[in-house]
């Protein structure tokens, strides 16, 4: 008993009983688990296979039940009687009385215990015509007899349960000796792994046991399997060696700390100067290089008791040394500017390039430092040197030397440990110095732009805002300038980027040039520059700051061999006035210059409050013009052109009046810029061209004489694939005639790209349409392609007329004009004709052609008509 | 002494009642229905087999029940048979309390012990169709003469003798010169002409229209070649022995069956339009009838 009792307290007996005790209640539990749902399972399926049996029975019995034929019933029944299990059948008519049954007893006779009755319920209510029951370890099972739908009676069929139990029987009796098996096999399998583990264990034990009393040399065997109590063992084993090892250790050791302990007290008392010394410096700090030197050279003299210290930095190629700060200990002065070539001294400059330390004792001897001797270091009287090289991100930049005049000094650890730290000290403050330099360069990168070095759009809001701020705490006032180059798009496009940047470096040139080193120029991006002007007290000083900025700037640049103009647009806003913020300050500079580019560039202008309104009304504008395309609102206008010699009407220019419903007539001159921005302005001329030339047809048809319509071709439409054809197009709807149309085309728009025109122009030619360039003279137009361009009329644009005859200029360009259309084989017409002397000027000089006020301003068609019956009636 | 208190715990919980529940197999108690005798007194109701017995439940089920339910305390049940032969062995034997067959069998009823109490309506429905497949193109009797001719059964009056007669009247003995099959039922005999096995089929109308509505593709290949004179319908009898009142109580029922809505709806199924009052002298031409049948084609043939 004791012993079996030793046995369970043991780790081998408490793991078997584990091991047994899990094994057989998992596998009865499984055994128990499978038994139950197999029982289950049968019993179900049984039960569902006498359903079946007691559908089909039914389906069987209706005929026979119907010819109430009890011979054929009880054959029914007889045929299943012997199914096993089965226990009872009950063949019963719509009233249960039962009409066969393999129980003779109930002949006749009708069920009479409860449970029959509950199951004849059912059936009664049964909508699948089938109820199955399990009660009394009985399946019992009920099928209604049907007849077209109609009840006529029932089958019953009572089976046992037994062949299920006895299956359960077998199962559990195969169970129960797997378990047992296995019970078996798992103790023994157990016994015999746990046996081997807890032998292991037991050796370690006792070894344990040994070494607590001290005995290392404990006999163990190697542990060699990879189970964790071997591994547990091999560990065993180390640790025995390692601590055996300690032990031994911690003895020398503790002899070697209490030497070093004696020795490090003494060279304590030494250091402590080279410290003091150290954070000396380091509290003088290192502002800038130059001052972290001379501190460097003074510190380390005094400290050392050095009579020269210098240091020295390497250029860039290694070939050299300069130099940076020679200090003299017993003068106390520094000095620099000396030079050391390396392929004078290539031995000290390899170890110096390596980053070696030099320290020599004997300096005239030592191989580092002998090539010195003579030229140097006899002449000084410098007897022991030690050269320490400055270390810079993993490179030698320069040397800190210490040269010794007198007697021979041999250099102590903790002197050459304090040489070491000064040299550090000393790359640390290049280091911090080359880190803000580059802060320096990325923050001046960040503020300013990198082609013309001006301040970028942010440094410029910021001293934008800054500025406001002073004005504002001074009552000052301030002006913003926001500067855009004429046609720099242009420039950009004839010469290329980088001609177009070269001008922009000039503009910034010089705009600084002409203003005071306090103004901040920026430039924004493109050909945009802004300017603040600040403590200005009236106007007038803007005034003369912007004239002058447009004058300086129109004189020509020479770039790249090119004599080149450049004009500026200028736009002014002034703080208070036309905004309190930084934002609107420059939008409404911007704003203004975009006032001056439309009031014909090369000069400045103001913002104002004018301004606005006008670009709050265009917005208005342009969902009106779309508007007024669909409600026909445009009107087109006639303006006769009169032959100035004999005072005849020979033709007439249709243009467009727009009939706005509240604001009455409206000019071109408001809306074809707008209309020309949004694309409307294709179909207003195209809706132009159509009535224009619908109303010649009429004229034509009605007898009277007309003349040539003159029609402005849009600059969009020309630039049309289909220009040729949608006007041909136009004509044939019409009815008008190519020989009634001369066509205006804008002299600018051509040279846009004076290739395709020519081919179109030559297209609407072919057409048989006259054609005619309009505002001649205003644009750059080449001659060589004017040449080319199958015109037949030059138009003189009014600018030109205005100052006729008085005007020198004037007379004298349309005087060429007027020779250049000739000598062309053009014909010249004039508009803007408002004065007889104008007129009389034109026909003295051969422009025979006159438009303009003189002769009338423009009409609708119904007056246009009249004047034309009127000029019939002369004829 | 912990591990063998946990052992015998162990041991008894989870592994003996496997080690015993093999050994002692328990005995239930065995159920068994518990019987009683059916006190209720029925009476049994056959009807020809002119349907067949699905049929025959079907068309007379209802009118059963309308009877149960109108009357007082009657229970009908109603038996179908196999064929004629099963009918005539259960009416001859006096098996059926009451009982509808046809002219025929009534006649012998009444020799066996059966009252004539009512009979079916109209006579103009009791005749008989002679029916072929449209392809045999059959358009005199003589053209009979040597086939094979279906008839339900040899006693069916309407479906087999009055064809029979019919034909004999125009020089055609069936028996004779021709073979007939007794292929059991109404609609056996149609199928066997309208699958060839015969050339002609005897019936009477009422299942020749609802076989040709239960079967309009069919019926698209047959034609009715034609139709008997008329004879005395079905009649309805009670055993002799029944008790008077409750006979009454039935017939008069049967006869007002067709007055209302509800009765005639449940006449439709029997194919019959309703019931009237009938005697022995009702089926006076019918003797008659069978008297010269006899006489020149004979029975039991």
């Amino acid at each position: 008993m004791k012993r079996i009792r030793l046995f369970f307290a043991s780790i081998k007996g408490q793991l078997i009983i584990g091991v047994v005790l899990l094994q057989a209640s998992l596998m009865g539990l499984f055994i128990y688990d499978f038994i139950s749902r197999e029982e289950e399972f049968s019993q179900q399926r049984s039960l569902n296979n006498l359903g079946n049996l007691g559908r089909l029975v039914a389906s069987n019995a209706s005929l026979s039940l119907l010819n109430n034929d009890l011979v054929a019933l009880g054959e029914l029944v007889s045929q299943i009687e012997h199914l096993p299990d089965i226990e009872k059948i009950y063949i019963t008519d719509a009233n249960f009385r039962v009409r066969a049954s393999n129980d003779p007893a109930a002949f006749n006779q009708t069920f009479a215990d409860p449970r029959s009755l509950a199951i004849q319920e059912d059936l009664r209510r049964s909508p699948a015509g089938s109820v199955h029951t399990l009660h009394d370890a009985l399946l019992d099972t009920g099928a209604v007899i049907t007849v077209g739908g109609k009840t006529i009676g029932f089958v019953r069929i009572i089976s046992t349960t037994q062949s299920i139990t006895e299956q359960m029987g077998r199962l559990l009796e195969y169970g129960i000796v797997y378990i047992l098996i296995a019970i078996m096999a798992m103790t023994l399998i157990a016994w015999l792994i746990i046996r081997k583990l807890t032998k292991k264990l037991t050796l370690l034990s006792v070894a344990a046991g040994e070494i607590a009393r001290g005995n290392y040399a404990v006999s163990l065997p190697p542990f060699e399997e990879r189970d964790e109590i071997s591994r547990m063992g091999r560990a065993f084993r180390v640790m025995i060696a390692s601590i055996h090892d300690q032990v031994s250790e911690l003895e020398s050791m503790l002899e070697k700390v209490q030497e070093a302990e004696a020795l490090e007290r003494q060279r304590y008392t030494q250091s402590e100067k080279y410290q003091r010394a150290l954070f000396q410096w380091a509290e003088i700090g290192y502002e800038d290089p130059q001052t972290a030197i001379r501190n460097a050279v003074e510190i380390s003299a005094h400290t050392l008791d050095v009579e020269r210290v210098s240091v020295w930095f390497l250029n860039s190629d290694l070939s050299a040394l300069e130099c940076r700060d020679l200090y003299t200990l017993s003068s106390s002065l520094h000095a620099d500017g000396f030079r050391l070539g390396r392929h004078d001294y290539p031995h000290y400059f390899e170890a110096v390039v390596e980053g070696r330390m030099i320290a020599a004792e004997d300096a005239w001897n030592d191989p580092l430092t002998r090539e010195f001797t003579e030229g140097y270091l006899k002449p000084l009287g410098i007897v022991s040197m030690l050269d320490m090289p400055i270390v810079q991100g993993g490179k030698v930049i320069g040397v800190v030397c210490h040269e010794q005049i007198g007697g021979k000094r041999m250099w102590r650890p903790e002197e050459k440990e304090f040489a070491i730290a000064v040299t550090n000290a000393l790359a640390l403050a290049f280091e911090i110095d080359k880190r803000k330099q580059i802060e320096t360069t990325l923050e001046y990168q960040a503020h300013h732009d990198g082609l013309t070095d001006l301040s970028n759009r942010s440094l410029f809001v910021d001293r934008l805002e800054h500025a406001i701020k002073k004005a504002k705490r001074r009552g000052n006032k301030l002006a913003v300038l926001f500067i855009d180059l004429d046609r720099f798009k242009e420039i950009n496009d004839s010469f290329g980027h980088q001609m177009g940047d070269m001008v922009l470096v000039a503009v910034a040139d010089r705009l600084r040039e002409n203003l005071r080193e306090i103004d901040t120029i920026a430039r924004l991006g493109g050909d945009e520059f802004t300017l603040i002007i600040e403590d200005i007290d009236d106007q007038l000083k803007v005034n003369e700051i912007a004239s002058k900025l447009v004058e300086t700037l129109q004189h020509p640049m020479e770039i790249g061999g090119h004599q080149l103009y450049v004009t500026v647009s200028i736009g002014v806003s002034l703080y208070p006035l036309d905004g309190e913020d930084s934002q609107s300050l420059l939008r409404n500079a911007d704003s203004a210059m975009y006032k001056a580019k439309e009031e014909g560039r090369n000069s400045f202008q103001y913002y104002s409050q004018e301004l606005t309104e006008r670009a709050f009304e265009r917005v208005a504008m342009e969902s009106s013009l779309r508007r007024a395309i669909a409600n026909g609102e445009f009107v087109v206008y006639y303006q006769p052109q009169v032959d100035g010699t004999t005072d005849a009407i020979i033709g007439m220019e249709a243009l467009v009046r727009w009939n706005h419903p509240q604001m009455g007539l409206v000019t071109p001159a408001r809306f074809i810029p707008i209309a020309e921005e949004t694309g409307l302005i294709l179909a207003i001329d195209e809706w132009v061209m159509k009535s224009a030339m619908r109303q010649m047809a009429g004229w034509y048809a009605q007898g009277l004489e007309p003349g040539v319509l003159s029609l402005n071709l849009a600059m969009k439409q020309l630039w049309r694939e289909t220009c040729v054809e949608t006007i041909d197009a136009m004509l044939r709807e019409s009815g008008c005639r190519s020989g009634w149309i001369e066509l205006e085309v804008t002299e600018g728009e051509i040279m846009k790209n004076p290739e395709k025109a020519i081919a179109i122009l030559g297209g609407l030619r072919d057409l048989g349409v006259q054609l005619a360039i309009d505002d001649f003279g205003t644009g750059y137009s080449s001659l060589s392609y004017l040449k080319r361009l199958p015109l037949d009329i030059l138009k003189i644009d009014q600018s030109f007329v205005r100052g006729l005859p008085e005007h020198h200029e004037d007379a004298a360009i349309v005087r060429a004009i007027i020779a250049l259309a000739q000598s062309l084989g053009m014909e010249t017409i004039a508009e803007g004709v408002e004065t007889k002397e104008q007129k009389d000027f034109l026909v003295a000089n051969g422009c025979h052609l006159i438009q303009g006020y003189f002769y009338g301003q423009p009409v609708p068609a119904e007056e246009m008509e009249k004047m034309l019956e009127l000029s019939a009636k002369k004829v | 002494m912990r591990w063998t208190t946990a052992l015998k715990t162990v041991f008894f919980t989870l592994i003996a009642p496997f080690l015993f529940s093999g050994c002692g197999e328990e005995k239930t108690s065995p159920y068994a229905p518990v019987f009683t005798e059916v006190k209720e007194r029925e009476l049994i109701v056959g009807i020809h087999p002119y349907l067949n017995a699905q049929r025959t439940f079907l068309a007379f089920e209802p009118i059963l029940r309308y009877l149960e339910d109108h009357a007082d305390g009657i229970r009908l049940r109603l038996e179908t048979s196999v064929d004629y032969a099963d009918y005539e062995r259960k009416l001859y034997a006096g098996h059926f309390d009451l009982s509808l067959p046809n002219p025929y069998q009534t006649l012998e009823a009444q020799a066996l012990g059966y009252r004539i109490v009512a009979k079916v309506k109209p006579d103009t429905d009791f005749r008989g169709v002679i029916v072929a497949r449209k392809d045999r193109h059959i358009r005199s009797v003589s053209q009979l003469r040597g086939e094979k001719i279906s008839f339900p059964s040899p006693t069916a009056l309407a479906a087999t003798m009055l064809p029979k007669w019919f034909l004999f009247e125009r020089g055609l003995d069936v028996d004779k010169e021709a073979f007939p099959q007794y292929v059991g039922s109404q609609y056996s005999s149609i199928m066997n002409a309208y699958s060839g096995d015969t050339v002609a089929a005897a019936t009477w109308p009422t299942p020749w229209k609802t076989w040709q509505q239960e079967n309009p593709d069919k019926a698209e290949e047959m034609e009715l070649l034609w139709t008997t004179p008329e004879l005395v319908n079905n009649g309805f009898v009670a055993r002799a022995d029944m008790d008077e009142a409750v006979v009454e109580q039935i017939v008069t029922l049967l006869c007002a069956l067709d007055t209302t809505r509800e009765g005639k709806a449940i006449l439709v199924p029997s194919g019959f339009t309703g019931f009237e009052r009938a005697d022995e002298t009702t089926y006076v031409p019918v003797k008659q009838f069978l008297r010269r049948y006899d006489a020149a084609i004979g029975f039991g043939k």
